[in-house]
């Protein structure tokens, strides 16, 4: 639990959005202003949570597929690899999406915006990583839709993830957004990210190979996870 | 490799990531001892008005068989894990068991869980802990003694009287006055 043995990551360039960024007005009084400890050292190194591949049905993995019929919109299919900063794969890690639909209007009982639901189209996706860390969802292009944020404030298009990779730190929420979109430089959660770098990161890949003739366009999203550290706690 | 930089979880994540039964790491009887309890609070913002949009996610890094598959019920099938989101009121419930004490490295460590928070505004999520008032380990716990004296309570859930199995009252303050300690994420 010393901190002289734990990696020190305040040296290095920021990867993360700080949680303080004025241009994101929900972040104003939400985050803290008290400063931070160090995270205990053996919370570094702890394991997280894994899971069993029971509840994962094949439909969850296609979004177009949970109704009676397909859903409104540009059907894509997104596939990437999940490593971790060593570039180890991540097999068997549970992967959560949510998304608008093609109208840029999420199922969720709180979206004010007025663009129509599609009675075909939930936008909730879950799969496993297979044994070389891969992954594969089937959707449909999500719409932008405006938020509050600031006057004529659109989100660009995005798709949620929720990723656990092996250790308890290299949980991670964040956002794949698609090439080209003219709503990126607008966008404050996006440019919350420090770097260019970091920014690109967050933007998909169109990839023809990946494209299904006569099916799907096809976007490749790689997610790189917070490495696990070595030692787990003794009982 | 550089890392995949992180983004708010947003307003939108119920239907996608709150499943009946997650909020429960409770296991079978025969696979643990100690007590079952309920861990309850409410998450507030810097003005004191109630988070209604956030998840929380506890881990018990002692469990047994932690890193197993456990919780039949569960969508997420993990020992000593579970995620519940905050109602319109802030409010939050956990189903768990009150955690063992250990050793790490020699030093002794007061029962905890691990506690992580998303929510709309958080580009990124809040790291804390939950240690228990009046467990006779906290005195020795590192982590716990680190923490400045002033701020030490904002750690610690309570025992609500009367109820079985016994409820804890852990609330949640993410700025302001008696703002939680967080950690370096
Ligand atoms: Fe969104």
């Amino acid at each position: 639990m010393l901190q002289t043995d734990a990696m020190d990551v305040t040296q290095r360039e920021p990867i993360d959005p700080p949680y303080r960024f004025d241009a994101y007005g929900s972040s104003r009084l939400r985050v803290p202003r008290e400063p931070l400890l160090p995270m205990p050292g053996a919370v570094r190194s702890l394991r997280g949570p894994v899971y069993g591949d029971g509840k994962v049905a094949p439909h969850d993995a296609d979004l177009t597929r949970q109704h009676a019929g397909g859903p409104q919109g540009e059907r894509i299919i997104v596939a990437g690899r999940l490593l971790d900063e060593d570039g180890r794969a991540i097999p068997n890690a549970l992967i959560e999406i949510w998304q608008a639909n093609a109208a840029g209007r999420y199922t969720h009982k709180g979206d004010q915006h007025n663009a129509p639901l599609d009675p075909n189209f939930s936008g909730n996706g879950r799969v496993l990583t297979n044994a070389e860390g891969n992954y594969r969802f089937v959707s449909i292009k999500p719409g932008a839709y405006p938020w509050r944020n600031h006057a004529n404030a659109w989100r660009p298009a995005h798709i949620h993830f929720s990723l656990f990779g092996f250790g308890y730190l290299s949980r991670l929420i964040t956002q794949m957004y698609f090439p080209g979109d003219p709503l990126l430089p607008h966008d404050p959660i996006f440019n919350s990210v420090p770097t260019d770098k970091g920014r690109a990161a967050l933007v998909s890949r169109f990839d023809l190979a990946l494209t299904e003739p006569e099916h799907a366009l096809g976007y490749r999203f790689d997610i790189v996870l917070r490495g696990a550290g070595a030692t787990p706690m003794e009982k | 490799m550089q890392r995949t930089p992180s983004q708010t979880v947003g307003p939108f994540f119920l239907d996608a990531l709150i499943h009946a039964g997650d909020e429960s790491a409770a296991q079978p009887a025969s696979a643990m001892a100690t007590e079952i309890i309920v861990l309850e609070g409410v998450v507030a913002d810097g003005e004191g008005n109630p988070v209604g949009d956030a998840f929380l996610e506890i881990f018990d890094p002692f469990a047994p068989n932690s890193g197993t598959h456990s919780n039949a019920d569960h969508h997420i099938e993990s020992a000593g894990f579970a995620r519940a989101a905050t109602h319109a009121n802030g409010e939050f419930r956990f189903i768990t068991h009150y955690p063992g004490a250990a050793t790490d490295r020699q030093a002794p460590v007061a029962p905890h869980l691990e506690i992580m928070i998303f929510a709309r505004g958080l580009l990124k999520p809040l790291a804390t802990r939950v240690y228990f008032d009046g467990d006779a380990h906290n005195e020795q716990d590192s982590v716990l003694n680190a923490v400045p004296a002033s701020r030490r309570a904002t750690l610690m859930a309570r025992r609500s009287p009367g109820a079985n199995p016994s409820h804890w009252k852990f609330d949640i303050r993410l700025q302001g006055a008696s703002e939680t300690v967080f950690f370096d994420f």
